[in-house]
């Protein structure tokens, strides 16, 4: 009887944690976009921002209450941030993207900052260095990489992409020891699903360069999370903070065949999230000498 | 952090034995300082698993930063103990690992469980312990019940002093992730136990 209130209060949480950010998603997107005015009319370019950053934030608070500012780790640090992040490129949403100045400062603060513990005490000061410096740049390129492509040609497959991919991800550090990191990253992919559904309908919008923000910095953030205060393995870190960039293989398809091009994009991201969580999967496999179901 | 409350309360009884002849074959000097010596010494912790079993698990290591200092007055003897998070071990690799990580321990973000101790009182043979433990980069208070176990010179040719002391706390308390993230399955509270052996410096 104690075992099944166990098993259904963790299965209540799971599913709160992902219906939480669904609905703030939802509600964020319809008062930016109003849906009920057509497929046509137009959308506030701050809904997919803020549909991502206050979505993973009703996610973290739905399964592990509101991020800690006393104590705070690693996973605190990211959601505040990326809320901040989101209320930025909202309010400067109709300009586009951040100015590449704000995102290469953002971009070399956050893991200098949120891995602080790592420089302080596990990493030798070159590693660190050189660790933050490496981090930083391929958050810096991510995010303008993904965004000029947001700019320029936003589709629903890539939205659709990043939340399998996203999702994937979620097995992946499930297998490296974390169920926490593992529900934050379904409420980024819920939050995610969210946009996308919306996007499909709409036939024609993505996440837009302002959207890009909360979410490469949550996506990246997360594979921080996994590597840094879980156990993921190296090429699963890897593969996990590149797969995003996976949509950028659209673009060697020929204009003419916008098909296939728009299932590439969509294709890609999950496909590489998918390898890496095989490699997980190998590496707990061959690690475990007996089953572990909590 | 069963470790840190169990070193508290060791720290007590010390202060406690120090002060009463019971057990101590003689009443130590003022302030005399004790390291804790990791291999006779152990925490334990025990948690109810989905209401219906308790887990047991243990840390393995008592960090050189722990330290013990026993006056005869126990208001005036201390304790602070230091224990590894990623020590942590509980017979089962997987399990160790999943506890090592953000969902429990946090261990490499905050690698030390630690207690200081703030006041002493009681008897050697009854002794409460309060003190701040640290843990997942929280402070609260917790209070232990400890013993002196023995103390004396022994053939190592050094003067030892063994408590042993228990406390509870409730890992909600200290921001544990996996207690609100999956209700029920573990805790929601943990009873610790420390056996601690200190040598005199």
């Amino acid at each position: 009887m104690l075992a099944a209130q166990a098993g259904s209060a963790v299965l209540v949480t799971a599913l709160t944690g992902a219906l939480a950010p669904v609905g703030v998603a939802a509600l964020v997107l319809a008062a930016c976009a109003r849906p009920w005015r057509g497929r046509e009319a137009a959308a506030s370019p701050a809904g997919p921002p803020l549909a991502l950053g206050l979505g993973f934030l009703a996610g973290f608070v739905a399964t592990h209450g509101l991020p800690r500012l006393a104590g705070a780790s690693l996973r605190d640090e990211l959601a505040w941030s990326a809320l901040a992040l989101a209320g930025l490129a909202a309010l400067r949403a109709r300009r586009g993207a951040l100015p590449l100045l704000l995102q290469g400062l953002v971009s070399a603060l956050l893991p200098w900052f949120l891995l602080d513990f790592q420089r302080t005490r596990h990493w030798e000061r070159l590693e660190g260095v050189l660790w933050s410096a490496a981090l930083a740049l391929v958050l810096f390129l991510s995010w303008t990489l993904l965004g000029a492509h947001e700019q320029r040609r936003a589709r629903p497959a890539a939205v659709l992409g990043w939340t399998t991919m996203t999702a994937l991800a979620a097995g992946a550090y499930v297998l490296s020891g974390s169920v926490q990191i593992a529900q934050l990253a379904g409420a980024l992919a819920a939050a995610l699903g969210t946009c996308a559904a919306l996007a499909l309908w709409r036939r024609a919008a993505g996440l837009g360069p302002a959207g890009v923000a909360p979410f490469i910095v949550l996506h990246l953030g997360l594979t921080w999370c996994g590597r840094f205060i879980s156990e993921l393995s190296l090429a699963g870190f890897v593969l996990l903070a590149l797969a995003p960039l996976g949509v950028l293989a659209g673009r060697a398809v020929p204009a003419s065949r916008a098909r296939l091009a728009a299932g590439v994009e969509g294709l890609v991201p999950p496909l590489i999230a998918l390898v890496a969580l095989l490699l997980e999967r190998a590496a707990a496999t061959a690690s475990s000498s007996s089953s572990y179901p909590y | 952090m069963k470790l840190l409350v169990a070193s508290t309360l060791v720290a007590g009884l010390a202060g406690l034995s120090a002060a009463l002849p019971s057990s101590a074959p003689s009443t130590p000097a003022a302030g005399e300082t004790f390291a804790i010596d990791n291999a006779h010494s152990t925490v334990i912790f025990r948690t109810k698993h989905l209401g219906i079993s308790e887990a047991y698990g243990r840390f393995n290591s008592i960090t050189e930063d722990s330290q013990l200092v026993l006056d005869a007055e126990p208001s005036k003897s201390s304790l602070r103990l230091v224990v590894a998070a990623e020590s942590v071990d509980t017979g089962l690799a997987d399990r160790d690992k999943h506890l090592r990580n953000a969902d429990f321990f946090n261990a490499k973000e905050h690698p030390e469980i630690v207690f200081e101790s703030k006041k002493i009182s009681g008897k050697a043979d009854a002794l409460e312990v309060s003190g701040e433990l640290t843990f997942l980069g929280v402070t609260k208070s917790v209070t232990a019940k400890a013993r002196q176990v023995g103390k004396g010179d022994t053939a190592f040719g050094d003067h030892r002093a063994g408590f042993v002391a228990d406390f509870t706390f409730s890992m909600a308390d200290f921001g544990v992730a996996f207690v609100k993230q999956s209700p029920g399955a573990v805790g929601p509270e943990v009873s610790v136990t420390v056996s601690l052996e200190c040598i005199r410096k």
